[in-house]
C-alpha cells in the first residue's frame, strides 16, 4: 500500500514554500532532542545536589556545580522553555522558528560549560525570537488563547532578561513560572471553548493572570507583597481550573482521555498548594522548596506527563501506545512530592529522600514512554500483519 | 439508543468501530434518514447537520459509511471526541478515485495538527478502495466555532 504519491500531494498543500535545506533540518532534528535531554538531566542532577542528595559524579567535573547553581534557569528556561518553543515552532511550521528552541537549549548548555553570560543572553535571544513566533500565531488566529500565549512569551523574555543582568531568583522565578503558567492557562482556556462556559469564565481568568503578572512585577520591588499577591493568584488559578476545565468531563471517560484528565486535576491540587506555600514563603515561613516544587513538579510536571502522549508524536514523530502503566510514574511523582513537602517540613533528610524519589519518578516516566513507543510498533505490526 | 456512538463510549477509544451495517441500525433506531432507497453507486450530497455524524459529503453513497467510520475514529484524546463530533471536517469530496478532505483545527497554536492529518489519511486509506488518492487540506477560514459541534458532543460537554 504505497502512499508516497498521495503524501506528496498533501505535503504540497500543507507546507507549501516552507521547507528548510535538508541537512539543516536533519541537524536540528538531531540537536534539539539532545539539548532537551541534556537540560532535563542536568536540571535533575543540579536539583538533587541542591537538596543534599549524594549524586555519584567525578570530583573534577565542573558542570555539576554549574547545574546546581543554575538549576532554575536550566529547568524552566533550558528545558521547559525549549520544549514549549519546539511545540510552537511545529505549530507555526516556519523553519526559522526552530531557532528559538535551539538558542534556549544552547543557552542551558553554555551555563553548564561555565559561560553564564553567553548562556543567559542566548536565553534572551531565544525568548525574543519565541515572542516573534507568537506574534505571527496571533496574526494567524486572533483569539484569547493565542494572545495569552504571547503574553507568556513576553514573561519569558522578562525573566531571561532579569537573569542576564544579574538579578537574583526573587526577581526571575516569578516571571519564569508566569511564562509556564500563562502557557498552560492559555491552552486550557482554548480547550474550555468546547464547553458551554459561564460568561464570567474568560474575564475571571484574565483577571487572575493579571494579578499573577502584577505579583511578578511587584516581587522585584517588594518580596513580601509581591509574593503574597503571586501566591494568591496561583490559588485563584487553581480554583478557576478546577471549576472550568474540560478535565472535569473527560475524567469520566476512559483510557488515555481519563489519564490526561487525572494528570490535569491532580496538577491543579498542587497548583493550589504551591500558591499557599508561595504566599507563606513571602511572609517569612521556610516553605520555599515546597512552593517551587509543588509548582514545578506537582503542577507543571503533571501537565508534561499528561501531554507527552500527544505532544511527542507531534514534535518528535514518535508514536506512543497508551497503557495503564502510565499511572505508575504519575503516582510515584505525587507520592514522592507528598514525602518531600510533608516529611520535608519536619526533617531535611525526608525532603532529600522525597527529592530523590521525584527524580526516580521522572526516570520511570521516561522508561514508560520508551516502552510505549516500542509497544506502538508491536501493535502496529500486528495490525499490518492482519490487514488484507 | 446510541450506546456505541456516545462520546466516551466504545467507539471513541479508536479500537471499537461501528460497522456500516450497524450504523444504519443505530440511525434507524434513532429515526434518522439513512436509507432513502438510493443505489449504492449514486452520487449523493449531504450537509452538516442532517444527521449527527454528518459533514458535507459529495461522492458515492456506498463510500459514505466507510468514510464516516474512518473519520469518527480519529479522536482528540484531550477532549475525548472525534474530529467529526468537534466539527473539524468541513467537507469530503470523492470523485474519480480521488478523495479530497477539507478540515480545520480549533487552534492555530496547536502542534498536533500534522498528527491528526496523518491519522485522517491513514484511516481513509484503510477505508477507501486501494489506489484512491487522498488529499487533506487544512484551512483556517471559516473559523471553527462551537456551533459546528455535533449534538452528542454538545451533550457530553454539558450544553
Amino acid at each position: 500500500m504505497t502512499q508516497s504519491s498521495r503524501r506528496d500531494a498533501v505535503h504540497s498543500q500543507r507546507g507549501a514554500g516552507h521547507t528548510a535545506p535538508a541537512p539543516l533540518a536533519a541537524a536540528t532534528r538531531a540537536l534539539l532532542p539532545a539539548l532537551v535531554i541534556l537540560a532535563l538531566l542536568a536540571g535533575i542532577v543540579g536539583g538533587l545536589l541542591r537538596v543534599g542528595v549524594i549524586v555519584p559524579l567525578t570530583a573534577h567535573a565542573a558542570w555539576p556545580g554549574q547545574a546546581a547553581h543554575f538549576h532554575a534557569a536550566i529547568m524552566l528556561s533550558g528545558f521547559l522553555g525549549t520544549v514549549i518553543a519546539v511545540e510552537r515552532a511545529v505549530a507555526l511550521k516556519l523553519p526559522a522558528s526552530f531557532l528559538a528552541p535551539l538558542l534556549s537549549g544552547a543557552g542551558a548548555f553554555f551555563l553548564l560549560l561555565g559561560y553564564p553570560a553567553i548562556g543567559a543572553w542566548l536565553g534572551v535571544a531565544a525568548a525574543v525570537l519565541f515572542t516573534c513566533v507568537n506574534i505571527m500565531l496571533v496574526q494567524r488566529q486572533r483569539a484569547p488563547h493565542t494572545v495569552l500565549l504571547l503574553v507568556g512569551a513576553i514573561a519569558w523574555v522578562i525573566g531571561n532578561l532579569l537573569f542576564a543582568i544579574g538579578r537574583d531568583s526573587t526577581a526571575t522565578l516569578p516571571w519564569w513560572f508566569a511564562f509556564a503558567v500563562l502557557t498552560i492557562g492559555a491552552e486550557r482556556l482554548e480547550m474550555t471553548r468546547l464547553m458551554r462556559r459561564n460568561r464570567a469564565a474568560g474575564p475571571t481568568l484574565y483577571a487572575t493572570l493579571a494579578v499573577l503578572l502584577g505579583g511578578a512585577a511587584a516581587s522585584a520591588v517588594s518580596f513580601t507583597w509581591g509574593g503574597i499577591v503571586y501566591g494568591a493568584a496561583l490559588i485563584l488559578l487553581a480554583v478557576w481550573l478546577s471549576m472550568f476545565d474540560i478535565a472535569r468531563r473527560t475524567v469520566r471517560t476512559h483510557g488515555l482521555s481519563r489519564y490526561m484528565a487525572v494528570c490535569l486535576l491532580s496538577g491543579y491540587f498542587w497548583l493550589a498548594i504551591a500558591g499557599l506555600a508561595w504566599a507563606a514563603t513571602a511572609t517569612g515561613l521556610p516553605l520555599r522548596d515546597a512552593a517551587l516544587h509543588a509548582l514545578g513538579l506537582g503542577f507543571i510536571f503533571s501537565m508534561i506527563m499528561g501531554h507527552a502522549l500527544v505532544i511527542l508524536p507531534a514534535v518528535a514523530r514518535i508514536r506512543l501506545r497508551y497503557s495503564a502503566w502510565f499511572y505508575v510514574p504519575l503516582a510515584a511523582l505525587h507520592l514522592s512530592l507528598m514525602l518531600r513537602l510533608g516529611g520535608g517540613a519536619l526533617d531535611w533528610g525526608l525532603r532529600a529522600a522525597g527529592a530523590g524519589l521525584n527524580a526516580l519518578a521522572i526516570l520511570v516516566f521516561a522508561l514508560t514512554v520508551a516502552a510505549a513507543a516500542a509497544g506502538w510498533h508491536v501493535f502496529q505490526s500486528r495490525i499490518d500483519a492482519r490487514a488484507p | 439508543m446510541r450506546i456505541n456512538a456516545c462520546p466516551g463510549g466504545g467507539v471513541y477509544d479508536g479500537r471499537n468501530r461501528i460497522p456500516p451495517g450497524e450504523q444504519r441500525e443505530i440511525a434507524r433506531a434513532c429515526g434518522l434518514p439513512m436509507d432513502n432507497g438510493m443505489d449504492d453507486n449514486d452520487i449523493i450530497s449531504s450537509h452538516a447537520g442532517d444527521e449527527d455524524f454528518n459533514f458535507p459529503y459529495q461522492g458515492p453513497r456506498a463510500l459514505l459509511g466507510p468514510v464516516t467510520e474512518a473519520l469518527i475514529s480519529v479522536i482528540d484524546p484531550e477532549v475525548a471526541l472525534s474530529i467529526v463530533d468537534v466539527g473539524l471536517i468541513y467537507g469530503v469530496t470523492i470523485t474519480d478515485g480521488k478523495a479530497d478532505v477539507v478540515m480545520t483545527m480549533t487552534s492555530a497554536a496547536c502542534p498536533v495538527t500534522d498528527v491528526i492529518i496523518e491519522d485522517v489519511e491513514r484511516e481513509l486509506a484503510k477505508a477507501l478502495p486501494a489506489g484512491t488518492q487522498i488529499a487533506v487540506e487544512l484551512v483556517w477560514e471559516p473559523a471553527w466555532n462551537t456551533d459546528m459541534m455535533s449534538n452528542s458532543a454538545k451533550i457530553f460537554m454539558g450544553w
